[in-house]
């Protein structure tokens, strides 16, 4: 027959063994969006893309629509050349951070790649507004202007960030 | 439709068997082209911006091959070629700036320079374009054996790439490697059995080999199709 110890002790153990099973089960269904963005960043920084856009996409769903993870997200389908599906990502960020250049650059990218030059050359002119001298902007625009076959407007912006008048190589 | 085929087969006994037989002189003949050659309509060349992330610092190196790839674009070829000096200046192990110069100064007729500077890299390790760039300027340097090595690499890594192939097949036709070179075009034909112009050109490839009466069957099935 248990003393009255050992009955204490062996509900403590059940109690532990309980809890230990119990709290991760709790915290995967209440904090799920979190245990998707977990593992997203994991696979992120794997370089698995498409499966860290899936659980970013999950953790979104989910209610955790965070700067951070809107971030992420963009860049997931940007790397897995998803183009169209990262466009309304870094809208919706630019939304939350409206002052954020990088995310105005990626957007600007995006649309050149989608052939929405003209929406990606708003965008560049916004940042470079801001900072004329940026040499990531002005090459952004370069890039822009080199997929709109505007090929005498990106060659000055190649020249200006290297510091080059025309004919004149430094 | 005799008379034309047997003015095109006496035609091309008068080729040159040298002579590398461009598109544009299968074009030329008596409007008998029906139908056009995909791989034969040349690749895109616009320049395609390093598109790699953004909001990390771009190199100096990096935006001057972007400038010197558009200045080759627009035709300002000694524009191109000084930015190349410069980038190689500053990457001197940049493989890409090499090939790139070198096809510049291949479509501006320097050719030798172009070889020159291809001996200054190792072959070893290049990528597709790299590979099928460098073979181009071996072809217009009709260093034919290193052009024929690089297209028999690349098509180790993809058999299914035509383009390559056909110019694999052209080579060893202008080399008077005739067997070879309608072994290439049998594959060509087996992957496109409608490509009129493939199918003309190895019935060009047939005559010079000698093979008249099976040149006069495949040109007579390319005025079919």
């Amino acid at each position: 027959m248990a003393t009255t110890k050992t009955r204490q002790y062996l509900t403590y153990a059940v109690m532990t063994l309980g809890l230990t099973v119990l709290i991760p089960i709790m915290y995967h269904t209440i904090r799920q969006a979190q245990v998707y963005s977990f593992h997203a960043d994991r696979m992120f920084e794997e370089g698995q893309f498409e499966e860290a856009a899936k659980l970013y996409s999950a953790a979104l769903i989910g209610g955790l629509d965070t700067p951070i993870l809107l971030r992420r997200l963009g860049d997931a389908y940007l790397s897995s050349g998803k183009f169209a599906m990262a466009v309304p990502v870094f809208i919706r960020l630019l939304q939350i951070e409206p002052d954020n250049q990088v995310a105005m650059l990626k957007l600007a990218k995006l649309y050149s790649l989608l052939n929405r030059t003209d929406e990606a050359l708003v965008l560049v002119e916004r940042v470079l507004h801001d900072h004329p001298d940026w040499r990531i902007a002005l090459i952004a625009r370069a890039r822009v202007f080199t997929m709109a076959s505007k090929f005498e407007e990106a060659i000055r912006d190649y020249r200006t960030v290297l510091h080059e008048k025309k004919g004149e190589i430094k | 439709m005799r008379f034309p085929l047997i003015i095109l087969v006496v035609l091309a006994g008068f080729f040159p068997q040298e002579t590398p037989l461009e598109a544009a002189e299968l074009a030329a003949m008596p409007k008998l082209a029906t139908s056009q050659s995909a791989i034969l309509q040349p690749a895109s060349k616009i320049p395609q911006p390093d598109l790699s992330a953004i909001g990390e610092d771009i190199q100096d190196w990096q935006a001057r091959l972007e400038l010197a790839r558009l200045l080759s674009y627009v035709k300002r070829y000694d524009e191109s070629l000084e930015q190349y000096r410069k980038v190689i200046k500053e990457k001197p192990a940049l493989k890409e700036a090499y090939i790139e110069m070198a096809s510049v100064l291949s479509w501006t007729g320097r050719t030798d320079e172009a070889l020159a500077l291809l001996r200054k890299i190792s072959q070893q390790g290049l990528k597709k374009n790299e590979r099928l760039a460098l073979a181009d300027i071996f072809i217009d340097g009709k260093d034919y054996p290193a052009a024929e090595a690089l297209l028999l690499e690349e098509l180790q890594f993809s058999p299914e790439d035509d383009r390559t192939r056909l110019k694999l097949a052209e080579i060893l036709s202008w080399t008077k490697r005739y067997d070879d070179s309608l072994k290439e075009y049998t594959i060509l034909l087996r992957n496109r059995p409608d490509d009129v112009q493939i199918r003309r050109k190895y019935a060009f490839v047939l005559i010079w080999s000698g093979k008249r009466e099976q040149a006069v069957q495949e040109l007579r099935k390319s005025l079919k199709e």
